[in-house]
């Protein structure tokens, strides 16, 4: 099998699910339990945007948004950048990608173009119900349950209606168990690990979809949470199948098992503030082959990933990447930024440094509207109920995160390119 | 602009170092520069003209890519441009214009007497010189130096023996000895002789020029041909601008940079006696005389070949000079307005009124912006800046109140690293001195009224009273930090 040295990877990636989320309903997801129960977890995991665009191109390039380019939803992934695939493809891995990638724009059930050097093997499905012909599970959902299907997809009237109707929200969210997106995805990826053939290690990605695609309904309240548990639990069953193909072929201790989130899963609802929790602290962990649970307190950011999984892979760390390796020495970043641009839902900022918060709702400096300011002791207040940012016995606090975030800002531009002379 | 013109030309007239306030039109009476005062006088002048950053190759990258320093990824000197990044000269060429550069770019690290490599600029003519004391081979300077001037060549650069050292001219105390030589012999002479020689170019096709004329003056060395030094009254500089104490009240490291300029490698105000600073201010304004002499022939040259009339002449600097104020030299970390406003002069007959004067906040980002708008280019996606042309014509009724300022260890590095940010926005002027998670380096700030105080001289950060402003002026950056963000990417989809 595959070199001890260089450590398979599998990437549990979700659409969209929070860390609380994920939290609230470990027990009724043993395997997600267990890999929890055995990893290095960064409980305090932040989404550098709230959008799924921006926040997996980060995800996947270990860049922030402001570097990568990708701003908003709808925004491609620039060519010249790297992928965190391509690099390690080009480092001798395999490369597989079952169900979502989301690194261009995805809306009327456009294909998402791949790039010739990414993955050997892509059985790409942005979701059960964008019917783009490249849809991997709907090919296969017809072929298997041609019947279920077209009760889902009655015959399109309309080329040009892509919305989807509630009842057929439903419609997929009934499907047994056996028929679902995540179960399809936990198949394939089984089957191709007990097909594989050749010795290179692997990177496999699981794009499984928990959120709204599969049915859920955006959130009521200000902690609701937009999430379909009964296809977080298919994707907790996906897992039992892989995890039980990896340790058929004896690699089960070869393979590091990562776990993590695109963004939280909250959106959609105009009351509710802002870059919650709920919306940009994701879960990650890490189940490293010879590793002990660890658990770390300090924020850190999904843009950390890359670099982690490139060092994994015994790959040298390229200069356009701006994440620090979770793996390293030293202490983690101990902050995160995110930030939201959004032509809908306006410019807003959030950094994270220990247990404070503060988001910035931004004004404008043409007309001196100035912006507004939330401030949260996530220590004591872990839901965000009680706002300090106008309370005149934190106006000291509130200003020493105002400079922080200025500094994180400045932390984070693009000063990639390496400074290779004095002048 | 809608009325119905032709193509301009285009004349980009840029100095190195050189002060916003240095002509005399802008306030230094004892300055020598009737030709550009008088250019001034001919179309409109800028009072209030901010640099992107305030060393070479970042103020010059956000200049030639119309991007904020954050965004343009050539945030210090010594890193080069991502080859990604589009050239205004590209845009141009592309839309016919027949494009050249004379002079120093600064685009790509130079140091080593590094030749600097060609961008996708599309310029036809490319004659390059880092400086009067770059000794690369390609140095078009000393090319040209060693035919016209031979003797003079011969015994500043002998083929052995010669200064090997790269920052021999920043280490010199006073001038070296090709910044005395005759104006003929001359750096800036050069540049005015192969400007001249550009625009005297046939063109039988009729397409508009556009020339990139790049002077190394008035940059240190502090030196200048006897024949200009002659013509300024030192005695009539004023002393430089501080106050008694004045250190004390500023960020730490504005101490470090009155003792040793350039991060420790370069001597600083402290190593020159009261005599000397005086002899650099004047040395300084003998440089200008003599950009402002090469100027006039440059702009006479135009005048003879008849396309005064149909060229858009532009004339500005990468950044200031500190030249003994704050009891500091040269250029650095400190985002005073004696290092981050620039002159800018831009005359174009018919289209702007003469004599118009524009005291709004204007940044060099907008520059490429103008030149694209004159020229009929549309701006192209990622260009930052916004056409003077309308704010010229009167037109514009909401201009943007404000100019950023962004120092990322752009000049020598230091460690812990020196990362500043400046705001002006309407009369008051923030810095910050950024801490972490930036860098390792202590947070700290600048506070300053320019209504009241526009030398700089009290910083009112650490001021209770002002308490109120600093934090208004913090909110004001975290919203033009967003605003300035690069969101040029397009959204092809809804989502």
């Amino acid at each position: 099998m595959s070199d001890p040295r260089r450590p398979n990877i599998l990437m549990a990636a979700f659409d969209a699910l929070s860390a609380t989320s994920l939290k609230k309903h470990l027990s009724d997801l043993p395997v997600l339990a267990d890999l929890y129960g055995a990893s290095s977890v960064y409980e305090y995991a932040y989404s550098p945007n709230p959008e799924s665009g921006p926040a997996r191109s980060s995800l996947f390039t270990g860049l922030d948004p402001c570097v990568h380019g990708v701003w908003t939803d709808g925004v491609a992934l620039p060519a010249c950048e790297q992928t965190l695939p391509q690099r390690l493809a080009r480092g001798g891995y395999n490369t597989w990608l079952f169900g979502r990638r989301q690194l261009s724009g995805l809306s009327h059930w456009t294909t998402e173009p791949m790039r010739p050097d990414e993955y050997s093997l892509s059985e790409w499905a942005h979701g059960p119900l964008h019917r783009s012909r490249q849809n991997a599970y709907l090919n296969w959902l017809q072929q298997v349950a041609g019947e279920a299907y077209d009760t889902i997809f009655p015959l399109q009237a309309n080329p040009d209606d892509t919305a989807i109707p509630p009842e057929q929200y439903q419609a997929m969210a009934d499907l047994d168990n056996e028929l679902s997106f995540n179960h399809w995805t936990g198949q394939r990826i089984g089957q191709t690990i007990t097909n594989a053939l050749d010795d290179e290690p692997f990177l496999c990605i699981a794009g499984f979809v928990v959120g709204e695609s599969m049915g859920a309904k955006p959130p009521q309240d200000y902690c609701g949470e937009a999430l379909n548990l009964r296809s977080l639990q298919q994707a907790d069953n996906a897992l039992s199948h892989i995890t039980a193909c990896l340790a058929a072929a004896g690699s089960d201790r070869d393979t590091v098992i990562v776990v993590t989130a695109a963004r939280g899963n909250a959106s959609g609802n105009d009351s509710e503030p802002a870059l919650t929790e709920n919306q940009i602290r994701v879960p990650l962990f890490v189940r490293l082959p010879a590793g002990d649970r660890t658990v770390t307190e300090a924020p850190v950011s999904t843009i950390d990933l890359a670099p982690t999984l490139l060092e994994l892979a015994q790959l040298p760390l390229p200069p356009r990447l701006q994440g620090n390796s979770l793996l390293a020495d030293a202490l983690p970043r101990g902050w995160a930024l995110s930030r939201q641009r959004s032509e809908h839902h306006g410019w807003h900022s959030a950094l994270l440094i220990e247990n404070w918060k503060l988001v910035v709702s931004h004004g404008s400096p043409q007309t001196d509207s100035p912006p507004s300011y939330r401030l949260y002791n996530l220590a004591v207040d872990p839901h965000e109920k009680n706002n300090l940012a106008s309370k005149e016995q934190h106006a000291e606090q509130l200003e020493d995160m105002i400079d922080k975030l200025i500094d994180a800002r400045c932390a984070l531009e693009d000063r990639t390119e390496p400074r290779i002379a004095k002048f | 602009m809608t009325h119905h013109r032709q193509r301009p030309n285009i004349l980009f007239i840029c100095t190195d170092q050189q002060r916003g306030d240095s002509l005399k039109c802008t306030g230094a009476t004892w300055a020598v520069t009737p030709n550009l005062d008088k250019l001034a006088s001919q179309g409109a002048l800028f009072r209030n003209c901010y640099v992107q950053n305030p060393v070479c190759s970042p103020s010059r990258a956000s200049l030639f890519t119309g991007k904020y320093v954050a965004n343009h990824g050539l945030y210090a000197n010594g890193v080069p441009l991502p080859a990604n990044k589009k050239l205004f000269t590209r845009t141009l060429a592309d839309a016919g214009y027949d494009c050249g550069m004379i002079g120093k770019q600064h685009l790509s690290p130079c140091d080593s007497w590094q030749t600097e490599p060609r961008q996708n600029d599309g310029y036809r003519v490319f004659e390059w010189a880092h400086g009067p004391n770059h000794r690369a081979l390609e140095n078009d300077y000393h090319r040209w130096l060693r035919k016209e001037q031979p003797d003079i060549y011969a015994a500043l650069f002998p083929d052995k023996g010669a200064n090997e050292n790269t920052e021999y001219g920043n280490r010199a105390k006073a001038g070296t000895p090709v910044d005395r030589v005759p104006k003929e012999a001359h750096y800036s002479h050069w540049v005015a002789e192969r400007a001249i020689n550009f625009i005297e170019h046939p063109r039988e096709g009729g397409e508009p020029f556009c020339l990139v004329a790049n002077f190394f003056d008035p940059h240190h060395p502090f030196g200048a041909p006897q024949e200009f030094r002659d013509k300024i009254n030192a005695d009539k500089i004023p002393d430089p601008n501080t106050r008694a104490n004045e250190l004390d009240d500023k960020p730490a490291p504005h101490r470090a940079y009155s003792e040793k300029s350039y991060s420790g490698t370069a001597p600083g105000f402290q190593d020159y006696s009261t005599d000397e600073i005086k002899e650099i201010r004047a040395q300084y304004w003998a440089m200008i005389a003599l950009i402002d002499h090469e100027v006039g022939r440059i702009l006479n040259a135009l005048e003879q070949a008849g396309l005064a009339q149909d060229t858009l002449v532009v004339f500005s600097s990468d950044h200031g000079e500190m030249l003994g104020n704050h009891q500091q030299l040269l250029k650095g970390p400190q985002l005073y307005d004696d290092l981050t406003r620039v002159p800018l002069i831009v005359r174009w007959p018919g289209q702007i009124k003469a004599g118009t004067k524009i005291h709004e906040l204007v940044q060099w980002i907008d520059l490429p912006a103008t030149f694209l708008d004159a020229s009929g280019c549309a701006k192209g996606r990622g260009v930052q800046g916004q056409s003077l042309l309308p704010l010229t014509a009167g037109q514009q009724q909401d201009w943007r109140p404000w100019a950023l300022s962004e120092y990322r260890y752009s000049g020598f590095a230091t460690d812990p690293l020196i990362m500043t940010t400046m705001l002006r926005h309407r009369q008051w002027k923030l810095i910050v001195w950024h801490g972490q998670p930036a860098t390792g380096s202590a947070r700290d700030g600048e506070l300053y009224n320019l209504a009241d105080d526009p030398g700089e001289l009290n910083n009112l950060f650490h001021n209770p009273e002002y308490a109120d402003t600093r934090r208004r002026m913090k909110s004001l950056l975290l919203d033009v930090m967003a605003q300035t963000e690069d969101r040029s990417e397009p959204q092809s989809r809804p989502w």
